[in-house]
């Protein structure tokens, strides 16, 4: 029943998204069984009277009839195509932006963890090479439709024998074993595939990507990664060589088992036709009829089955599609908004290990910052720095000791009033396609062009915007218009900056912000760096140790403890710390 | 340039292109790469063929039977049933059976393409994978091997179910044909509605097919974006959600209303067909009705019904297919365009320089990337000597990576000369030229292989001992050592969930063991350290003299302390190479590479002072 309750959840999340399109469905489904039983009677009338009366009024009548239903039901397909050619993507698409959607709304943490990003990638594959929303509604649709066919039918055929139905059914229970077996085999396939399948897209992206491309080159991996893709392929192929076998076994089977049904109810109803000895004797106009809705019931319950096995084998698909659907939201745990500037920030015995891991990234972190301090976070890679960050802006929680701004602990605070706050770069920030003035704001283009401008100056952007034939108005990347413009790193970084500026907080944090930049291009955002800031509190991070000389105190992190929390001027007095190591290394090169 | 890009598009598309010698080709590698998908499509093709005449039989042979009244006999009844049973079962199980031997040879056949393209694509030479415009150029050609539904493997799929369909097609119609030839018309007139509204269809379809293409690709940017978990974090802080949520729904509503707009198109062509079906069915009825009020059997009513409605449904099969492989035949012609097209993966015929290490001269080299008309050098002239090591510093964008790249021979110049030990860089094979230079970059790009092939870039032939030997000279045997597999541990997560992930200066060190393991002529660093720690960085400078060892080097750096283990600096600005010497030289010069330098050290030299006199400003 766990496919059943799937299959609830999927359609009422349909539903939702859409409810003309389930009624659309519904409306053709009936429409369609009505044909199929109106092309085994009809043609009953004709025989009947082409046999018997051969009145010429009736026969054009139900030639006509025929003849009408099928321009009907032709009209009706192609009606429903059009609906459908709009609908099915259009569904695709909304199902796709929920997905969007809900992962906007996880709680950070998740999105860090691998087993997510897995989970959302294989979500994502059901509609990227499956289409299994648009499948999975028109499988639904199919088997609905099928079902009403088939009990169309069965009325048909209860007028005649319930022995030949009974029979029928018992082939068809056949048939539903060697589903059964041949679903056993399916499913153990499927999963086999699946992250087979995975490994092998990767490494066909390794192939394709931008990243790998002088490597290859340099280091001559064509053959490495051409052996590899190969193995895949072979692998691919034998796995699935296995399972076509098998299908072709199960389907043959199928076919026979179909041709038995013809051939049985052929000779019964024939039989029928022929004496009066199992039953009323028929004649010629209802021989047709019944054996072509026998013939069309047995192959209606062989499409009935293969709607089942799609429906099944797309759920299947849809499995990590509902599982991403049903985690949890962010809550909103806290209610205080955080109403004014932040004042003091203040980490006391703090611990945070990743979820997953037990290495205890940071550990016993204890200090206080006040009202416009910019601080400096140093440390070796992995010391911990960027998670500090991480937990200041409530992207994950620690998992002791507490994070305080003026004085009340951050989970209290009401989400957005909190972040609203906050201005970060990070190392990995990213950018969106939109104007580079939309990316700066945040917000639809408006009347605040001079402060954009301003802002430009000062991250030393304004040459680029300039050379730029619509300035502030320019499309970033060619992902969303081909019009957009590709930017270097550089210009990216200085973007981002400008962004964290714009936004109107209390603390700006800048992770590894001049990664990108040449030493003067770097050199103008350190000194300009108080300016720009402000009366801000500022987080600063870099491995350029020159850059710490800007700032009011410097916490160099050890491993995940804070090892000083001091001026540049006191700690390079402590000949043998970390921090002044850390300068000193760096600053004998320019002595 | 952008029209210039629209029209090679457009020609590529237009491309004229044979199909029988496309699908003579296809015929050709199926017969090379599995001969025995032949014989399973010989079985095939009989038992498809002659199995829908079985069902046209059956109704025939019953009711004529029954047609005989009171000499009709009971016996010959379950006979003609039994009959039935036992031919109908046994081809269409042999039928069903086959078409799946089949399918699995079909797509190894596809996949093997894939593979070829893949080679391909690594081969080729180094411009065409930084051309963003050159995947779309050859968009078709990677969309003929991408599904078991279309391209190469649609096609190998129709071409197996084909004969089978025709072979029925000519039989059933002869069989038609006997009936009445209007029949046959009706059915021919049919089918030509569907064809011509098909390709009206089509045509309307390709004239929006800009518009919907770059349609369909803003609803996937947004849901990529919103999907892409690297943007949770920007898209938290900034409050961003709402914005792209409406941008999304936005942008899928105006898909709908093209797509509506479309497909009203298409239905109303439909109306066409509506009429041809209904004629074809008005001559058909009213045929077989008037032939048997004028004294034709009910048994060959049913008959002709059955052999019609068959044939009605195999014609348009048919014509399905054949639309379908002139369609998608323009797609493998495009794979096999790609194939066979040079796209320099040979390069000249001089073999690798063996036992020295390089010289490079560019003599008077101009170049600017392909498609653009700013040029990132002109005229320029620097010779890099033998057993030197050179420093490349400068400001953003100056086209210091461009010069390794040139070197490297991953570009061309576009005009001017490189010289490698006197041997103009085009005149060496490419394979040969790349085998030459041990090259570190910025973004290390570990793979999800063993350690040990990560650093031999090889699976096969991997020399252990050396690889001990270079992990140990960059100092990672101890981290290699403490994973659970050694150097034969797994990388990265990707592939397996237990490979292990080493921190970024790990990753650099493995990346520089691999230039060791290289040990080609000359190496060539291009900024290494830049996502380093002090200390990390400290270590990678000394690891440099260390992979270095008398070759000729090409350090990159913004970092200009790297310049002080150097022969030689090059400094360059957006004009070119601007200052050349070495760094006591360019310091006495007090140009700009002075300025730099000041700028860049003077916190580090100001250390007394204590804080500087802009800090804490604005408090």
């Amino acid at each position: 029943m766990k496919s059943g309750k799937k299959l609830r959840l999927f359609f009422s999340l349909s539903w939702n998204t859409d409810p003309s399109y389930i009624m659309l469905l519904l409306t053709n489904t009936l429409a369609t069984g009505i044909q199929a039983v109106a092309a085994v009677v009809l043609p009953k009338f004709l025989i009947d009277e082409l046999i018997g009366g051969q009145d010429m009024g009736r026969i054009a009548l139900t030639g006509a009839l025929v003849v009408g239903s099928n321009l009907f039901f032709g009209w009706l397909a192609r009606f429903m195509k059009r609906c459908l050619a709009v609908q099915n993507p259009y569904m695709n698409q909304q199902l796709e932006r929920r997905l969007g959607e809900k992962i906007m709304n996880l709680p950070y943490e998740r999105l860090e963890d691998p087993y997510y990003l897995d989970l959302k990638e294989r979500a994502a594959f059901a509609f990227l090479n499956q289409q299994a929303m648009e499948g999975l509604i028109t499988g639904v649709a199919e088997l609905l439709q099928k079902g009403v066919t088939l009990f169309g039918l069965v009325a048909v055929l209860l007028t005649l024998s319930p022995l030949l139905l009974a029979f029928l059914l018992v082939l068809v229970g056949i048939m539903l074993f060697l589903q059964k077996m041949y679903s056993g085999h399916l499913k153990a396939i499927h999963e086999y595939i699946l992250p087979i399948n995975r490994r092998y897209g990767y490494y066909v992206n390794l192939v394709y990507g931008d990243e790998l491309q002088k490597d290859i080159r340099l280091y001559d991996m064509a053959g490495m990664l051409g052996e590899r893709v190969d193995w895949y392929n072979r692998e691919i192929t034998r796995v699935f060589g296995s399972y076509r076998r098998k299908e072709g076994f199960y389907m043959g089977l199928y076919s026979v088992i179909n041709d038995l049904q013809a051939a049985v109810s052929y000779g019964y109803v024939g039989l029928r036709a022929l004496t009066d000895r199992l039953g009323p004797r028929i004649g010629l106009g209802s021989f047709t009829m019944y054996v072509n809705a026998a013939v069309q019931f047995s192959t209606g319950i062989t499409d009935f089955g293969r709607a089942v096995i799609r429906v099944s084998q797309l759920l299947g698909y849809l499995d990590p599609f509902m599982e991403l659907m049903s985690l949890p939201e962010e809550e909103e745990k806290g209610g205080v908004p955080l109403a004014g500037p932040v004042e003091t920030i203040e980490f006391s015995q703090v611990d945070f290990t990743y979820p997953g891991s037990d290495r205890k990234v940071l550990d016993q972190i204890s200090f206080q910052v006040r009202k416009g301090e910019k601080i400096s976070i140093v440390g070796l890679n992995g010391a911990g720095k960027t998670t500090l960050i991480k937990l200041l802006c409530r992207l994950y929680e620690p998992q002791s000791g507490q994070i305080r701004v003026n004085g009340r602990d951050i989970r209290e605070y009401e989400y957005c009033s909190y972040t609203a706050q906050m201005a970060a770069v990070f190392q990995d920030f990213r950018l969106f396609a939109f104007t580079i003035g939309e990316n700066i704001s945040g917000r639809p283009a408006g009347e605040d062009e001079k402060r954009l401008q301003e802002l430009a100056r000062q991250v030393g952007l304004s040459e680029k915007l300039a050379s730029l034939p619509d300035g502030l108005h320019t499309l970033l990347g060619k992902a969303y218009d081909e019009k957009g413009v590709e930017l270097s790193g550089g210009q990216q970084q200085k973007i981002a900056i400008a962004r964290a500026l714009y936004k109107e907080a209390s603390l700006i944090i800048l992770d590894e912000p001049t990664s990108a930049l040449d030493p003067l291009a770097e050199a103008e955002i350190y000194e300009n760096f108080n300016e720009l800031a402000g009366g801000k509190t500022a987080f600063y991070i870099s491995h350029r140790m020159s850059s710490s000389v800007f700032c009011d105190k410097i916490l160099v992190l050890d491993g995940g403890r804070v090892a000083d929390f001091a001026s540049h001027s006191e700690l390079m007095q402590k000949k043998d710390s970390l921090y002044c190591r850390l300068f000193e290394t760096q600053a004998e090169n320019y002595a | 340039m952008e029209e210039e890009v629209r029209k090679m598009q457009k020609e590529a598309g237009r491309h004229s292109y044979s199909l029988g010698s496309v699908l003579g080709r296809m015929l050709r590698n199926a017969w090379r790469q599995c001969p025995s998908v032949y014989r399973i499509f010989a079985v095939y093709t009989l038992a498809a063929a002659v199995y829908p005449f079985l069902a046209v039989g059956l109704p025939k042979a019953m009711l004529g039977e029954l047609e005989k009244g009171a000499a009709a006999r009971g016996e010959r009844i379950l006979w003609i049933a039994a009959a039935y049973f036992v031919l109908a079962g046994l081809l269409g199980f042999v039928r069903t059976f086959t078409e799946r031997m089949g399918y699995e040879k079909l797509s190894f056949l596809r996949l093997d393409y894939v593979k070829d393209s893949c080679v391909k694509y690594m081969e080729m030479a180094y411009p065409y994978a930084e051309d963003a415009h050159f995947v779309q150029q050859y968009d078709k050609a990677f969309i003929a091997t991408q599904s078991n539904d279309n391209g190469v493997e649609g096609i190998y799929h129709k071409l197996f179910e084909m004969p089978a369909v025709f072979l029925t097609v000519g039989v059933m119609g002869v069989l038609v044909s006997r009936l009445s030839l209007w029949v046959l018309g009706g059915l021919c007139l049919n089918l030509a509605a569907i064809l011509w509204s098909g390709r009206r269809g089509q045509r309307l379809r390709y004239e929006k097919k800009e518009t919907e293409a770059r349609q369909r690709r803003r609803v996937s940017y947004y849901s990529q974006t919103a999907g892409d978990f690297r943007y949770g974090k920007d898209i938290r802080l900034y409050g961003l959600k709402e914005r792209i949520r409406e941008n999304h729904v936005q942008e899928i509503e105006k898909y709908r209303a093209l797509n509506r707009l479309l497909a009203g198109r298409e239905y109303r062509l439909g109306f066409v067909c509506l009429a041809a079906a209904l004629a074809g069915d008005l001559l058909t009825y009213g045929i077989l009705i008037g032939r048997t009020l004028s004294g034709m059997s009910i048994a060959d009513f049913s008959m002709y019904l059955t052999a019609t409605l068959t044939l009605s449904a195999y014609l348009k099969q048919a014509a399905e297919q054949l639309s379908f492989i002139i369609g998608e035949g323009q797609y493998v012609h495009e794979l096999y365009r790609f194939q066979d097209t040079d796209l320099g993966e040979k390069g000249g015929a001089h073999p690798a320089v063996a036992g020295d290490t390089l010289e490079i001269v560019f003599d008077d080299v101009s170049f600017r990337y392909p498609g653009t008309d700013a040029y990132v050098f002109r005229h320029l002239n620097l010779t890099i000597h033998k057993g030197e090591r050179l420093a490349v510093v400068g400001i953003n964008g100056a086209g210091k990576t461009t010069l390794v790249k040139l070197m490297m021979g991953l570009f061309d110049v576009t005009e001017g000369q490189i010289r490698i030990n006197g041997v103009l860089i085009g005149e060496y094979d490419k394979k040969a030229l790349y085998s030459m230079f041990s090259a570190v970059f910025q973004d290390v790009n570990v793979m999800a292989f063993t350690v040990r092939e990560n650093v031999a870039g090889r699976t096969e032939g991997i020399d252990v001992t050396r690889v001990a030997a270079v992990l140990e000279r960059v100092g990672l045997s101890q981290a290699v050592d403490a994973l659970p597999g050694k150097t034969e541990q797994m990388l990265l997560k990707v592939i397996d969930e237990n490979g292990a992930m080493l921190s970024g200066g790990q990753n650099q060190k493995l990346a520089i063991a691999r230039a060791l393991y290289k040990d080609a002529c000359m190496v060539v660093m291009d900024e290494p350290t830049a996502a380093l720690d002090a200390l990390a960085e400290a270590e990678i400078y000394e690891d440099f003299s260390e992979l270095v060892r008398g070759r000729t080097a090409v350090y990159i750096s913004h970092r200009l302390a790297s310049t002080r283990f150097c022969d030689h600096i090059a400094f360059f600005d957006g004009d070119g190479l601007k200052e050349y010497g070495t760094h006591e030289e360019l310091m006495a010069k007090q140009g700009a590479y002075y300025e730099m330098f000041t700028v860049q050290g003077k916190y580090y030299t100001q250390t007394d002072a204590g804080q500087p006199e802009k800090g804490g400003a604005g408090r």
